[in-house]
């Protein structure tokens, strides 16, 4: 009751605020401002000409916006903008009238908002599989991933983190049930009195006989390297040549082990080294660097990583990254054998053909002779374990273990539930969950019964699942003020994706989040959380890049043979470590327009013809760029491959990246009908040429106008963002096949000239990569206000609306003020009004 | 499945017995005695709809025959199915004009997620993709109570899902034939099924409570600010449902295993972990438990170094027709394989085949080509159909013949994705 009562003298502080100005309670007419646009639109967009597939005519027809009001934002995008009317048209309205019209017309959208909003339900959120994910884990102290099986989320305006799009499914409540049940069995386990000693487990070369450890065993010890053989045929399974194997695991204890894999890494130049990749369950757990192929080391890498206990079929799988080509998949380790691709190829090709099915996986060294092979020699691996930091060794069992010895469900929920709920609980709430447990299981059922019962029932209740703001009824929209609880959980899913920890619990219970200074100190803290950078890179930077599409890209391997997984992974990796960066050091996100510097490892490097000499291995690193090929996210190979067709360059794909992804200001779908892009094949010529003639076409230049340009600046990255000074000529997508050997498609020099309608200085002085740049820095403002809007949409977990106008000014300039550093954008959105209420 | 001697219930019993008042499929406890028997005895047995999807297309010069009607010629990728050429009928022509004209996630996702959907996935604004409910599982809906297992979905792994939710939503596959074998011919002991019964009646009941708090948790809410919540109270609900129908299953023993079928082994190449899964598909519509089957025949990524196609299939699709209509030939020699399976079960005076619709498809062409797709109908549909020809059905949708399907299987739909008129076939 005390906390409706407080909750109602907010409500009230808060009507007063926002009702001090008095807000429109009705639609004006269109009368008088009918006159600007009759000067200013009609001439194009009438009846006949409708330019652009728009007719204001149509809306100056009707008495008031209602009902069109989605047309007029589009007039209001235009005239912010100042895109339209034209530049060169002749009557073009004095500064003032575009601001009378603004002010007008935003007005009257807010009021129609206001008007409406009665009637437009808003969604409770719940937690997408990410967060699901982090949540179980953080609130038992163990690793766990059971959303990982639930059906993809949707993104709505390209994030998963909006109410609206996470929808529930059929499917996704029975997964909800199969993850409550298989994390109440996974964190109940027992654990023995004891913790188990360490053994330790080797595949030295005689050791392979399969005889079963007590601890865990690799099943089917054969397949241990047994890519090698000698010349004469007898097995010594001592060289790697191959390249990726791998085994079922069984271990009989959970716990951390130590994974330490030995051997020489041969053939390799000095100071390279062999990446190996370890997968375990079918997730990649890490990729490994050696140590330089010159240094008399004997290991190639330790790790150490948590199994969980299994019956036998854990897939254990090691990849030779950049070792000798053969024996993988297609597309996989071509990455570092550029230069004699095709003669891999065909010696692969011939290998499978006489191998394969008939003589087993064996590898004899004079096949390899004559081949630029890498192998690892003596390789072997080192399992052991379990250690353990403490004991019992989960945050859960070591958390409750006075209260899991008592036997006591009821203590046990009361701990648990207001971190699962996320709210302080009523003593009803633990007695409903207790007596849930006592009533679902059987008179004689044990405590630990009892117990999963309850833990079950926990995960799936809709105060776990949801992210509950529990608007009273009849509140009006924006008029409820967050509790305190909610305001922490809002706070912690949008910085870390995770629920509340400890610290920010004991901030909402003390009711301390109203306090703009300590929720200051709270969003400080958490931005300084390495959780912060990870979570963001992960759950913003992803969605809002679409990273996760390079997974599913699949450039022609005929034109780039050397596009392989591991140039695929780096690639989507560059902008995470670049942002998570930026993140960390509270940078400025101007340097993602442009910067003297990226993160590289060595395949990267190689790609963008850095000297990999400097840079060796897989893990990313800050370079200092050597000149101005690279730096800023559209110098990156990753959304340079992303904008692009299998086989050649979009550039209205870039084109419009850069209105959609730097500005937020997409362009609208074309027309129905219009079809696509069909090359001329009668006479082959650049993009450029092609481009302008569907330009010619009035139906296509309003839009293309705006796209290709940014596009067509960015030809001397080819599909998949190496760099190139001249173009294949563009051709029907079927024509390759049907061609002789031989022949040979007419080339092009590239012009990369940025011919945008209007243009700052630096960027007419400019080309290319570097005349974007000046120009993207140029309207450094625009690209600030779609980043806050994409950034303030996935904090609230809804889309924004033209009502919060005031709300984005204000956060922009708060983030302006500091130079757009992104922590002063973060706190500015936590500290907003809308941030607060609902 | 021994129904003849099992008293019938009347459906008021069910409703009384259980705690809510929900719509009760028509178990076969529940259909009178003697309709049950005469089902046994030789009436009409069901039609089953089986979905079979081959990804990345096929090579349609190897597979498209140049003539029409029921002289079409045997191509070189249609030949291992030449003992059932009377039983199949060749439609090509047919495509998803809706998902095809928006392209709203390139033509490879649209291949898999659109096949049997046909959805135009951008039609929602603001969501890049949203798909809607794909055919097997409309079938689904009006079958589905009526045998053990609503429904199976097969593929060998790591390809995207062709099934979809009535939300749209992609239902994973099941890989594991030993597993599915485990479940059609589950162990019938006492002990078992008291175990599979607890399992259930937990579920249930962690349900029952969620749904009660939930409601009274939107008591507390204004209901502009309820959505969502209830959408997932729709879906408790629903689940709930779908578990009370799983706990009456529980009453009727699995069935035993047929004499002669074994279980599947560990398998070891794509190859026999296919035919394991065709295996598993034709037991389960031999056993009637189930009536709707969707399976995924292979992946573009899946390699077949046993036929000497030791490259990802979709490199072949890009630059080698040859080796590319070697694995369409090889695939299809697996449907053979299948087709074999179910003729040799008699089911009255005719076969499982004959009471079979099949559908054996993919939604590309040659060179990631879609609007000319390649696909097979198959089966009599129970009588209804006349196998044994080639159609070119000249751009109609695809959704067509997925109502010509339902429509075998008694099922009348009159909508569904793009659909125009019936097919006559």
């Amino acid at each position: 009751m005390i906390k409706l009562q407080a909750c109602i003298a907010w409500f009230l502080v808060v009507s007063a605020a926002i009702h001090a100005d008095e807000p429109a309670t009705t639609l004006t007419t269109l009368r008088e401002n009918k006159l600007f646009y009759n000067e200013h639109c009609l001439r194009c967009h009438d009846e006949a000409k409708a330019a652009g597939g728009f007719r204001i005519d149509e809306l100056l027809a009707k008495p008031n916006i209602e009902g069109v009001e989605d047309p007029w934002m589009n007039v209001l995008e235009k005239l912010v903008s100042r895109e339209m009317p034209p530049v060169d048209e002749v009557k073009r309205p004095s500064p003032a009238d575009f601001e009378k019209q603004i002010a007008w017309l935003r007005g009257e959208l807010e009021t129609s908002e206001r008007l409406t909003a009665a009637a437009r339900p808003r969604a409770q959120r719940r937690l997408n599989r990410a967060e699901y994910n982090r949540t179980v884990s953080d609130l038992f102290g163990v690793p766990l991933r059971p959303a990982d099986g639930f059906p993809p989320d949707d993104k709505l305006h390209g994030f998963d983190t909006l109410a609206e799009g996470l929808n529930t499914s059929v499917v996704l409540l029975e997964r909800y049930l199969d993850a409550a049940k298989s994390v109440a069995a996974r964190v109940l386990r027992p654990w023995p009195e004891q913790a188990p000693t360490a053994t330790t487990y080797s595949t030295r070369a005689n050791r392979i006989d399969g005889k079963d450890d007590p601890n865990f065993r690799l099943f089917d010890p054969n397949s241990f390297l047994n890519f090698g053989g000698t010349d004469d045929g007898a097995w010594d399974r001592r060289h790697w040549v191959g390249h990726a194997w791998g085994t079922d695991l069984r271990v009989q204890h959970s716990g951390n082990y130590k994974i330490k894999m030995h051997g020489r890494p041969r053939h390799f130049a000095k100071g390279e080294r062999a990446i190996i990749r370890m997968e375990l369950d079918e997730r990649v757990v890490g990729l490994f660097d050696s140590p330089p192929a010159e240094e008399a080391s004997d290991i190639l890498f330790e790790t150490s990583v948590w199994i969980d206990q299994n019956s036998g079929s854990l897939p254990f799988v090691f990849t030779f990254v950049n070792g000798n080509p053969f024996g993988g998949a297609v597309g996989e380790t071509v990455d570092y054998y550029p230069s004699c691709w095709q003669r891999h190829h065909d010696a692969k090709q011939k290998y499978f053909r006489e191998h394969i099915g008939k003589t087993g996986d064996s590898w004899m060294p004079h096949e390899l002779e004559g081949l630029d092979i890498r192998w690892i020699e003596d390789a072997r691996l080192e399992i052991s374990g379990p250690y353990f930091d403490a004991w019992p060794p989960t945050g859960f069992q070591r958390e409750y273990a006075t209260e899991l010895k008592a036997g006591d469900v009821r203590a046990v929920v009361a701990g648990l539930l207001p971190k699962t709920y996320r709210r302080s609980v009523a003593i009803e709430d633990i007695d409903r969950i207790v007596t849930f447990a006592e009533t679902s299981t059987d008179k004689n059922s044990s405590f630990e019964d009892k117990l999963q019962a309850a833990l079950i029932r926990i995960l799936m209740a809709p105060e776990f699942l949801f992210l509950v703001e529990a608007v009273p009824p009849s509140t009006p929209r924006g008029n409820y003020r967050l509790t305190d609880w909610e305001l922490a959980s809002r706070l912690s899913y949008f910085l870390i994706g995770t629920m509340p920890d400890s610290e920010l619990r004991a901030a909402a219970e003390r009711g301390e989040l109203t306090d703009p200074a300590k929720l200051d100190a709270q969003v400080q803290r958490l931005l300084n959380d390495p959780r912060c950078s990870a979570a963001l890179t992960e759950g913003f930077l992803n969605s809002w890049l679409q990273l996760d599409r390079l997974a599913g890209v699949m450039p022609e391997p005929k034109l780039f043979p050397h596009f392989g997984d591991d140039l695929k992974r780096s690639m989507a990796e560059e902008p995470k470590a670049f942002f998570a960066a930026l993140l960390r050091e509270n940078g400025k996100i101007t340097d993602l327009l442009d910067a003297n510097y990226t993160w590289a490892n060595e395949r990267l490097a190689m790609h963008y013809g850095l000297e990999r000499e400097t840079i060796r291995g897989s893990a990313l690193r800050r370079v200092d760029l050597p000149n101005r090929q690279r730096g800023g996210l559209l110098g990156m190979a990753g959304l340079l491959t992303l904008t692009s067709e299998a086989t050649r360059t979009s550039p209205v794909k870039r084109g419009i990246f850069v209105l959609e992804n730097i500005f937020n200001r997409p362009p609208p779908p074309p027309p129905p009908d219009v079809g696509e892009l069909i090359p001329n094949t009668a006479s082959a010529k650049s993009i450029r040429e092609h481009l302008a003639l569907h330009r010619e076409s009035s139906a296509c230049a309003g839009c293309h106008n705006r796209i290709d340009p940014w596009g067509l600046a960015l030809e001397n990255y080819d599909a998949v963002g190496a760099w190139r000074s001249t173009e294949l000529a563009w051709e029907d997508p079927s024509l390759p096949q049907k061609r002789k050997e031989g022949d040979h498609l007419p080339t092009f020099p590239i012009n990369s000239d940025l011919e945008l309608p209007i243009m700052s200085d630096g960027a007419k002085q400019a080309t290319g990569l570097d005349a974007v740049r000046a120009e993207l820095l140029h309207r450094q403002e625009d690209f600030a206000r779609g980043f806050t809007e994409k950034m303030m949409a996935y904090g609230l977990g809804r889309g924004l609306v033209i009502s919060d106008h005031k709300q984005i000014e204000a956060v922009i300039t708060a983030f302006k003020k500091e130079d757009y550093r992104l922590h002063a954008l973060l706190l500015a959105i936590v500290r907003s009004q809308t941030f607060q209420t609902r | 499945m021994n129904l003849n001697f099992r008293p019938t219930l009347n459906r008021r019993t069910f409703l009384r017995g259980s705690s809510a008042i929900i719509a009760l499929p028509l178990l076969e406890s529940m259909i009178p005695r003697r309709r049950v028997g005469a089902m046994v005895n030789g009436a009409k047995p069901p039609v089953r709809l089986v979905f079979i999807h081959t990804e990345s297309g096929m090579w349609m010069d190897a597979f498209k025959p140049k003539t029409f009607g029921s002289e079409f010629e045997l191509t070189p990728t249609l030949e291992p199915l030449a003992d059932f050429k009377s039983d199949f009928t060749v439609c090509t022509g047919l495509y998803h004009p809706a998902a095809f004209k928006r392209n709203a996630c390139g033509r490879h996702c649209q291949d898999t997620t659109c096949f049997l959907t046909g959805a135009d996935l951008g039609a929602v604004p603001g969501v890049p993709t949203r798909n809607t409910v794909s055919v097997d599982q409309v079938a689904v809906r009006h079958l589905g109570d009526r045998t053990r297992f609503p429904y199976l979905h097969f593929s060998p792994g790591g390809i995207n899902s062709i099934v979809h939710s009535e939300t749209g939503t992609p239902i994973p596959a099941e890989t594991n034939p030993q597993d599915a074998f485990n479940r059609l011919f589950a162990d019938n002991s006492l002990e078992a099924r008291t175990a599979a019964k607890r399992r259930l009646a937990l579920n249930k009941s962690v349900l029952d409570d969620v749904l009660d708090s939930a409601r009274e948790l939107e008591r507390q809410i204004g209901s502009q600010d309820k959505a969502k919540l209830d959408e997932y109270l729709t879906n408790v609900r629903e689940v709930e449902r779908r578990t009370q129908v799983s706990e009456k299953w529980l009453d009727h023993p699995a069935p035993a295993v047929p004499s002669g079928a074994k279980a599947p082994t560990d398998s070891g190449t794509r190859t026999e972990r296919i035919r394991a899964l065709l295996d598993v598909t034709a037991l389960a519509l031999q056993t009637d438990q189930t009536r709707v089957v969707t399976l995924q025949i292979g992946g573009m990524g899946c390699i077949y170094p046993e036929i000497d196609a030791p490259e990802g299939y979709h490199k072949y699709t890009h630059e080698d027709p040859k080796n590319m209509q070697k694995v369409d030939r090889h695939r299809v020699s697996h449907l053979a394989y299948f087709l074999d399976r179910i003729k040799s079960v008699k089911e009255g005076e005719n076969n499982l085949l004959f009471n079979s619709t099949i559908l054996y498809g993919s939604g590309m062409g040659s060179w990631h080509e879609s609007t000319d797709l390649a696909n097979i109908l198959i089966g009599h549909g129970g009588g209804v159909l006349k196998p044994g020809q080639h159609i070119d059905f000249k751009g109609k949708p695809l959704a067509n013949l997925f109502l010509t399907m339902l429509d075998t299987a008694g099922i009348e739909e009159k909508r569904f994705a793009d659909v125009t008129e019936r097919l006559s076939l």
